[in-house]
């Protein structure tokens, strides 16, 4: 136990016992060394009793989690890192004082091991690493390379599964790395300014970590993918293919393909009413069985099965067709080996699941109010984020099919931000966003949940800020005719920033239904764009039909998606100025 | 509208009758069907589309020798067959829209979904 204890003082590096501890403690226990505390030692088989000259007995071990104390603490105190300072620097043979460091030492900016871009630091580091001081003869060495050396898969065990959803999902937002390996393996996440230190211990939960609880968790996983990916692990399809949804219980599917068959054999002229509710209780199991996909596809089977019975005007056999046929399809996927992040995105995933971003500036481009077939009304805010270069969103939505739902554009547009109370949607659709510790989801959604800060810094006009992928400088540019084609889990919105030098024309087809403005490019080249007619913006067509609305003399800008059929502009924006075109005429 | 699309019209009138009937009534007269059909398919030289189709007449006919694993086959092509056009629609001239809603969804508080979610 000697040798083994020997060690453990020589790795109690200053920084090592704060995190184990507190700096507070070893302030004091400092102090209690400097006032002349001293400590015996006598060594059993598997433990050392250490009594302390103030009368404190503690009995350690040859790792700091273990310990034993007669003070009423139950943590980690002061007289266990007296007992094993007091060895480092008064007992270690052959060495004097260089277990562990004293606060006399000097720092020493050049560190030839560690991988980090600045050499000032708030906490104070020892000079010379632990590791470098350690003879020959003192034990192993502390062995990190379980962190890489692992499968990823055995590594997250100790977590749930969210958390390491949570912590995935945080990668895609850059982050500085500053890595040092001493008796400890410290990765310092710049942004966020959280440490992480693993032990040489092969569990990721004994990590050390200043942020206490769930968060503390997620910063574990996070530094560990983090870290991993920065020395070149990809751990992508390990961790998709380890969902719970990878694991889907047969009995689900097998009830799903029976229902799907028998309706089809029975064929809708003559199905009982009962099949309805079956496909809801399908939709239920599959919720639970965590297949959002399956779930949604299964809903909608239920909806228009209730629309045939009440011999709706808006049943679709074309709809329900595609939905029972996607859903054979994806049964017949999730029943094969298709590789498990295949089998991810097949399954797909829970919209409702958000994730905290420490930080997020949005530029955004305008609003659009629309409606959809089942009788949903809503507006979707667009934005647009520097940064990892994507488009985000933030919509309001209400079902206004039923008694008395009603759902005023105007009326929702006008309305407080969820962000901050004298902040309208209408001025932050116009805006630039910084926002902290916002809550999104995998999709680009923001929440209107958490609890956020906002600022408002000033936006740059729309010619000056880098749009990224998401500006076309000219209508070549644009890619049209060709379309992502996607059976499951919708087509995805093709939204870009289309830079026009005039708009030639504009007028409404009466055949079309629809407002037709035609816009030049700086090639002289033409693009259509197509405004469908709706009663809620009946008096933006007019305006625009008349000439208002138009932007002024020179460049400017169109947010528009681009869809197979036509090109849907949202709004126009030209130096400061932006008009949402259903929204602000 | 050309032949290309005219054939997809006549596939999709003809799953959309049979989903109204039922597979379970399937005749010969659908075999038949399905065959010229195919025939159409392989002189516009879609060889997909032409082995999808023989694949659901013959998963048909077999349907009609008896009850049993035959309707199961028949569901497996038809629906097949369903998806295909539905994907060649999309990806034509036609404006295939999905009829998914993204965000008609009201959106669920993180809590309230994971207090539902059994599973840990």
């Amino acid at each position: 136990m000697q040798a083994r204890f020997a060690r453990l003082t020589r790795l109690a590096t200053e920084d090592y016992l704060i995190r184990y501890a507190n700096k507070g403690l070893y302030n004091r226990a400092q102090k209690d060394m400097e006032k002349g505390t001293s400590a015996e030692y006598a060594f059993g088989e598997n433990e050392v009793v250490c009594t302390l000259s103030d009368g404190t007995v503690c009995t350690l071990t040859d790792s700091i989690e273990r310990f034993d104390c007669s003070c009423p603490s139950e943590k980690i105190c002061k007289h266990v890192l007296v007992a094993i300072l007091y060895y480092g620097q008064h007992k270690l043979g052959g060495e004097g004082g260089g277990g562990g460091p004293s606060t006399t030492e000097s720092k020493d900016p050049d560190r030839p091991e560690s991988e980090t871009a600045n050499g000032g630091e708030e906490s104070s580091l020892p000079a010379e690493r632990a590791l470098d001081r350690m003879p020959e003869d003192s034990g192993p060495k502390p062995g990190f390379g379980w962190l890489l050396e692992r499968p990823i898969e055995e590594l997250v065990v100790p977590f749930r599964h969210s958390r390491v959803e949570e912590a995935a999902f945080r990668l895609r937002y850059a982050e500085e790395l500053e890595i040092r390996e001493d008796s400890l393996l410290v990765v310092r996440m710049v942004r966020s300014g959280v440490e992480v230190a693993f032990t040489d211990a092969p569990d990721v939960s004994r990590a050390l970590c200043a942020v206490p609880g769930a968060e503390g968790e997620m910063y574990r996983l996070e530094a560990l993918l983090r870290y991993r990916a920065h020395r070149g692990k990809e751990d992508r399809e390990a961790l998709a293919g380890n969902q719970p949804s990878a694991r889907i219980p047969a009995e689900i599917l097998h009830e799903f393909r029976e229902s799907v068959n028998a309706l089809l054999s029975s064929g809708l002229a003559r199905l009982p009413r009962s099949f309805a509710v079956r496909f809801e209780l399908l939709a239920v199991a599959a919720r639970s069985g965590g297949l959002p996909n399956l779930e949604r596809e299964a809903r909608g089977i239920h909806g228009e099965l209730e629309l045939f019975f009440a011999r709706h005007v808006r049943f679709s056999s074309q709809a329900l067709r595609g939905r029972l046929s996607r859903t054979a399809l994806m049964l017949d996927a999730l029943e094969k080996e298709i590789g498990p992040l295949r089998h991810a995105q097949l399954a797909g995933r829970f919209r409702s699941r958000f994730y905290t971003v420490p930080k997020l500036d949005l530029y955004a481009l305008g609003a659009e109010p629309w409606e959809t077939r089942s009788s949903y009304r809503g507006i979707t805010y667009y934005f647009y984020c520097a940064e990892d270069d994507g488009i985000y969103t933030y919509t309001q939505a209400r079902a206004t099919y039923y008694e008395g739902a009603e759902f005023s554009f105007a009326r929702h547009y006008g309305e407080r931000s969820p962000w901050k109370p004298d902040l309208t949607l209408k001025t932050a659709s116009a805006s630039l966003l910084s926002l902290r510790a916002v809550k999104v989801s995998a999709d680009g959604r923001l929440s209107s949940g958490g609890s956020p800060s906002l600022t408002l810094p000033l936006r740059p006009p729309v010619e000056a800020f880098d749009f990224g992928s998401l500006l076309a400088e000219r209508f070549a540019d644009l890619d049209l005719g060709r379309s992502q084609v996607r059976l499951f889990g919708g087509q995805p919105k093709r939204l870009r920033l289309i830079r026009a030098a005039a708009m030639e024309s504009c007028v409404y087809d009466q055949s079309a239904q629809a407002l037709q403005l035609t816009a030049v490019d700086i090639d002289g080249e033409r693009l259509q764009l197509s405004l469908p007619y709706h009663a809620d913006w009946k008096s933006a067509i007019t305006r625009l039909e008349a000439g208002r609305g138009m932007p002024g003399a020179g460049e400017f800008r169109i947010f528009a998606s681009v869809e197979e059929d036509a090109v849907y502009p949202i709004s126009f924006l030209q130096g400061s100025e932006q008009i949402s075109l259903k929204l602000d005429l | 509208m050309n032949e290309w699309e005219r054939l997809l019209g006549r596939i999709d009138d003809w799953t959309e009758e049979l989903l109204l009937r039922g597979s379970a009534q399937f005749a010969m007269e659908d075999a038949r069907k399905l065959e010229q059909l195919a025939d159409l398919a392989s002189r516009l030289g879609m060889d997909l589309l032409e082995r999808l189709l023989r694949r659901t007449a013959n998963a048909g006919e077999r349907s009609l020798l008896g009850p049993g694993d035959g309707a199961e086959e028949l569901a497996g092509a038809f629906f097949r067959l369903c998806g295909y056009t539905e994907l060649a629609r999309r990806g034509g001239s036609g404006k295939g829209g999905s009829v998914d809603e993204p965000e008609a969804e009201p959106a669920e508080d993180e809590e309230a979904w994971e207090s539902q979610s059994s599973t840990r």
